[in-house]
């Protein structure tokens, strides 16, 4: 049980896939203009890490290690398009907004990543665990980010206006140069507080 | 051979398992796209209406919306410019049966989010209401026009005006006459 939080708490805090190890940034970067849409990203993301890593864990004996890679790559395209189509055909506004973002989940580097480092050598238990640690460590970050640019950038919070139609707000926070400074001044603030809780470590 | 076969029976596995589920999610998917559609034109047309015929054109598609004696209240017409910003702008405007705008609503459009994209907040859409083909100079203020443009957006305020008026074109030119036959 241990081993399990342990393997949790990894992908949420410690190996957090967008604050610490920077993976994914594409969608990061591209789709935080709001808060529905970062957590929309981080969900279907989500349920993708969940089923690549269920089916590679179980399947990964099977597999010859020359055709490892094109398998793994089928196995998520596989689901990503499952996703896709489930968002159009039960979430058209999510659809709009995220767009060509959902088919691209497929190269998100950070689902890959964890089918070879850890779904493919761990059994079914763990490799749930390690997706939806790092699933939810992704939408965490997402979240945050997303929230953080659409108070600052269009003054609203899920779409809740927060200020009048007419204020002005920090438009930079809205267009692609806030994504990034947004995540930097995340990383900074995560840092810095886990340096002032670090002793416990 | 091992390597081939196994990959070969992934991908059968995976074609098979998408095939079930593009079956499942198609009727879905259609009924969510009328959804939207039907929703947009609901919300273009200030008062409640009873049923919809849609008529399609080379160019475009006008939905016309009865009320429950069968009288024509207004006309939502598709559509679309070029001249944005960031590329297409598509619109569904509607219009009285004497071609006057009631309400518009932007269907897809890339702009600049915080400037451009307040082309589809109400604030610039009233601009638009109760305007004609002749009753308007259709242009932007800064070309001399009665348009006031938006503030950092002339661009994508001109792109709205010259989708509008193909739209309101539209109207005069194409539905008349598919009406009259």
């Amino acid at each position: 049980m241990n081993e399990a939080l342990n393997i949790f708490t990894r992908g949420f805090v410690r190996e957090n896939p967008v604050t610490k190890m920077l993976l994914g940034l594409c969608p990061v970067l591209a789709v935080t203009t709001s808060a529905v849409n970062g957590l929309g990203m981080g969900l279907a993301t989500t349920f993708v890490l969940l089923g690549s890593n269920v089916v590679i864990s179980l399947a990964s004996k099977a597999i010859p290690s020359t055709v490892r890679i094109p398998s793994f790559i089928l196995v998520i395209a596989t689901f990503v398009t499952i996703v896709d189509l489930l968002i159009q055909a039960f979430s058209p506004e999510l659809n709009q907004a995220l767009g060509i973002f959902i088919p691209l989940i497929v190269v998100n580097c950070m689902i890959l990543g964890r089918a070879e480092a850890f779904a493919s050598r761990n059994g079914l238990w763990y490799s749930v665990i390690d997706a939806i640690g790092m699933g939810l460590g992704f939408t965490f970050a997402l979240l945050l980010l997303s929230a953080l640019r659409e108070v600052l950038g269009s003054g609203t919070i899920f779409n809740i206006p927060l200020v009048g139609e007419d204020a002005s707000t920090i438009l930079v926070f809205a267009l692609p140069p806030g994504a990034f400074a947004g995540l930097g001044l995340i990383i900074a603030g995560l840092n810095s507080l886990e340096k002032k809780m670090g002793g416990s470590k | 051979m091992r390597p081939i076969i196994i990959l070969t029976i992934v991908g059968i596995l995976s074609a098979s398992l998408l095939a079930v589920v593009d079956d499942l999610t198609r009727e879905p998917i259609a009924a969510a796209k009328e959804k939207m559609k039907r929703k947009a034109i609901e919300q273009i047309f200030p008062f409640p209406f009873d049923s919809l015929r849609t008529v399609t054109t080379e160019e475009t598609s006008f939905h016309e919306a009865y009320d429950q004696e069968g009288t024509l209240q207004g006309i939502a017409v598709e559509s679309y410019t070029n001249d944005g910003y960031s590329g297409r702008i598509e619109f569904l405007t509607g219009v009285s049966p004497d071609n006057t705008i009631l309400d518009y609503k932007v269907l897809f459009h890339r702009e600049t989010p915080g400037l451009g994209d307040k082309i589809d907040k109400s604030k610039f859409k009233k601009l638009f209401k109760g305007r004609r083909l002749d009753n308007t100079n259709w242009a932007v203020k800064k070309d001399g026009g009665d348009i006031d443009e938006l503030t950092a957006a002339t661009i994508s305020s001109r792109a709205v005006i010259d989708g509008i008026v193909k739209g309101l074109e539209f109207v005069n030119g194409q539905y008349i006459k598919s009406s009259a036959e």
